[in-house]
């Protein structure tokens, strides 16, 4: 450091030039005196001796000032007693004002650890309670002062007496023991108006504590108020750190709160207020939130072990089966939400409402099956929505899907109770995907007339519980005779065909008949499943299993001319009306995945709209119609052939 | 007429109420007819003492203040001769309010001295050691010892006060 640094930053003058004059201490003790005389009190004051040597050295331990803090002491409310003859007016008041407790007397432990009781001190000994000092006769406890018969020691001040008398009884001098109980007349002497101070600082502080009580009640019944008028919440408002401050203040003034008080704190007031509505709203949304996130963990759970055969709710439905309503909307449901979700009382209500839910849909399902007034089973017989003909379909889903939902295969009853739809259109608060409405969807009158054809061909009647056991055990015995080229299937796979047709037959063929057939079996999905990038399909485009359809329809077809709808047999055009030779398989698998061959039609799309049926009169197949292919003998017969297969067979 | 010098130099003619209002003038007069010879006042400067004599004009007609018996409740003290226009005389800088302050101690001016100390302890009550510090650039002059000591009792103050 140079050592002009050093003597500019050690100039006392220097210091002095750079910080502004202080003008109150040029004040004379007077007129500070004056100053302290206008209803200072005695915290007040020894907030203005702790600012600064200056005025500590008027203000505390000088007897000079003694009469300001007589002044404020005796102006107070209500008048402070004088102080005890051992203690100065500062740090007496120091002693009622700063916060804290002296040795924690007032605190049990305290006694336990390190005081003794007057009570139970040996009878020999009971005079040391005249020179000790002891506990207050009136003592504080919860909100209510008592008199106190158990009057508490220093531990240690009382083995020290005890040591001390004992030493001076058993020594054998008189002129020791002359000596100690001189000591002990002055001590008592010195004891008395200290505990007598003590005992009325007790009482002065019980009157000072019903005055700040009545102060912060009246403080709190005037808050109300004007919370009322100025439209807010008293209890949020008195939860408010200023607020707080202001009452705290108040109280140690002993003033209730005015206006002009709250006007100064007003925009911080409105601004916590704010603050603490955005946050409690803030708090409201996680939580309800985090209810949400635990009813979702809980659904997963349930859902995972539902049996499949039954329908369950989706997740926006199952949020407002009522028990589920009360956990989600209950603030008071606490953050064990999970485990209350488990409790016996939630778990019988929730599956009362998951019977009710299921009656519910089954009723409004049957509904639109045409059984309004289904009144019950004969005989055993099958509710209309347990029944196989029980099928439909979603209006938004087919009207959603360009072209319509050609090859789809409806919807059960378990998967129509199921179905989130994302097409139907709602303001649930849940979303798309989270509503359910009974109007989005209808009857799948195709699909239900082709089950009751089958149906009707085996005898069985609709509502015969055996009809339910038919479309599993079946097998593919449904011949369609709607299709050009006959086709086997299973029911499962005629759910899906039914639509192909604009009035579909079906028959029934016997079993012997099936094994015997040389019929193809329409495989819905197959062109997927033998693209898709499997060892399984891998091995199987190896194979010699596809066949064209196409060649087996020219050679059971002579001179008909194929059907528009009829999509399985159409050659497609290219854009210019020729036929398109570059399609291949692979580019099928490019879009859609659709089963259908309306889909396919839409894959090729460039010729979407310009298709032509050209009759297959005269055309010879290329090959023979029971040739098998792998897939790139298929490809390869696709572009001599120049047609689309549509299925595998 | 009553005619006063500052420590500056300059000088103050005024009117014998106007005058007379400040003990220590009336005293110097002696209580006569007009004075002739300026009186000297070294203790206030030219500025203080506009103020001291804008405040005795305005309080030329005032009763005499009956004096204050001892033991008068703070509380009566509080609320004694201000005026909305004593509010609006005294929000002064605070380096002329303590020379106004001193002034009307040096003149003997009672209710000015009552209206500047009772301005300043307006300013200084319900506040903490250390916002009074700041209010009034006051250097506190501890030792880190007491001041630590200061700090404990400043701390129980303050949570008196919140």
């Amino acid at each position: 450091m140079s050592k002009r640094f050093k003597s500019r930053h050690h100039d006392p003058l220097v210091i002095r030039a750079s910080t502004p004059p202080c003008d109150i201490t040029r004040l004379p003790v007077e007129i500070v005196a004056e100053v302290l005389s206008y209803s200072f009190t005695p915290r007040e004051i020894l907030c203005v001796a702790r600012t600064s040597k200056h005025f500590c050295s008027i203000l505390a331990n000088n007897p000079g000032s003694d009469f300001i803090w007589k002044r404020s002491r005796r102006d107070y409310t209500p008048p402070i007693p004088d102080p005890a003859p051992n203690l100065t007016e500062s740090s007496y008041a120091a002693l009622i004002f700063d916060t804290g407790v002296c040795e924690e007397t007032c605190q049990s432990e305290w006694r336990k650890k390190h005081g003794i009781c007057l009570a139970r001190m040996g009878e020999d000994y009971t005079e040391f309670s005249d020179y000790l000092p002891r506990t207050e006769k009136y003592l504080f406890a919860g909100d209510n002062w008592y008199e106190s018969y158990e009057q508490f020691f220093r531990r240690s001040d009382y083995a020290k007496a005890v040591k001390e008398y004992t030493t001076a009884e058993f020594s054998g001098s008189r002129k020791i023991k002359k000596a100690f109980f001189e000591k002990l007349d002055r001590m008592i002497a010195a004891l008395k108006p200290i505990m007598k101070h003590a005992d009325s600082m007790v009482r002065w502080r019980q009157e000072h504590r019903k005055l700040e009580d009545g102060v912060h009640f009246d403080n709190s019944r005037w808050i109300r108020q004007i919370s009322k008028r100025e439209g807010w919440d008293d209890s949020e408002v008195m939860k408010t750190e200023s607020f707080l401050r202001l009452d705290c203040s108040s109280q140690v003034r002993l003033k209730a709160i005015r206006n002009a008080d709250l006007e100064a704190i007003r925009p911080r007031l409105e601004a916590e207020l704010f603050a603490r509505k955005e946050d409690q709203m803030r708090q409201k949304d996680n939580n309800f939130q985090r209810r949400r996130d635990d009813i979702n963990k809980h659904y997963h759970r349930l859902r995972n072990a539902a049996v499949d055969s039954r329908p369950f709710p989706f997740f926006g439905e199952f949020l407002r089966l009522p028990s589920m309503q009360s956990m989600l909307f209950n603030p008071e449901a606490g953050k064990h939400i999970l485990r209350r979700l488990k409790y016996p009382d939630t778990t019988a209500a929730l599956q009362k409402d998951l019977v009710e839910w299921e009656q519910s849909r089954s009723q409004k399902l049957s509904g639109i099956l045409g059984f309004d007034d289904w009144q019950g089973a004969n005989d055993g017989e099958l509710h209309p929505t347990k029944r196989w003909t029980a099928r439909f379909r979603c209006k938004a889903c087919d009207a959603a899907r360009p072209g319509g939902c050609f090859d789809d295969a409806g919807l059960s009853y378990v998967e129509v109770c199921n179905h989130s739809c994302v097409y139907a259109e709602t303001e649930a608060p849940e979303g798309k995907g989270e509503y359910w409405n009974i109007d989005q969807f209808e009857a799948d009158t195709k699909a239900i007339q082709a089950i009751n054809q089958v149906l009707t061909q085996l005898g069985i009647d609709p509502g015969d519980p055996r009809s339910s056991e038919i479309e599993k055990e079946m097998g593919a015995r449904i011949k369609c005779l709607s299709c050009p080229m006959p086709i086997l299937m299973t029911p499962q796979i005629m759910l899906s065909h039914c639509r192909r047709h604009p009035a579909v037959q079906y028959a029934v063929i016997s079993e012997q008949a099936m094994a015997q057939s040389s019929f193809p079996m329409l495989w819905v999905g197959g062109r997927e499943y033998v693209m898709q990038d499997e060892p399984e399909a891998e091995s199987l485009r190896q194979e010699k299993v596809i066949s064209c359809r196409h060649c087996l329809l020219a050679i059971s077809q002579d001179s008909q001319e194929l059907a528009v709808e009829d999509a399985d047999n159409d050659v497609y055009l290219d854009t210019e009306g020729n036929q398109d030779e570059t399609m291949d398989i692979s580019e099928i698998d490019d879009g859609d995945h659709s089963e259908t061959p309306c889909s396919l039609r839409r894959v090729i799309g460039r010729s979407e709209g310009r298709e032509e049926s050209i009759p297959m009169e005269g055309r010879e197949p290329l090959c023979g119609a029971t040739a098998l292919f792998t897939l790139d003998e298929f490809r390869t017969h696709v572009k001599i052939r120049q047609v689309i297969p549509s299925d595998i067979s | 007429m009553v005619t006063v010098v500052v420590s500056d130099g300059v000088t103050f003619t005024m009117e014998q109420d106007v005058a007379f209002q400040c003990g220590l003038i009336a005293d110097f007069a002696g209580g006569g007819g007009d004075q002739e010879e300026p009186i000297p006042i070294q203790a206030v400067n030219s500025t203080v003492m506009r103020k001291v004599i804008e405040y005795c004009e305005h309080h030329r007609n005032d009763p005499p203040q009956p004096e204050v018996p001892e033991g008068t409740p703070l509380e009566r003290k509080d609320r004694r001769g201000r005026d909305a226009w004593d509010k609006q005389f005294i929000q002064v800088e605070q380096e002329l309010l303590f020379e106004i302050i001193l002034a009307a101690n040096y003149l003997n001016i009672k209710p000015l001295l009552d209206l500047g100390c009772s301005q300043v302890a307006e300013m200084m009550k319900g506040k903490t050691p250390a916002e009074i510090q700041q209010m009034f650039n006051i250097v506190n002059g501890f030792t880190a010892d007491e001041e630590a000591q200061n700090g404990e009792g400043e701390e129980k103050a303050r949570n008196l006060n919140s």
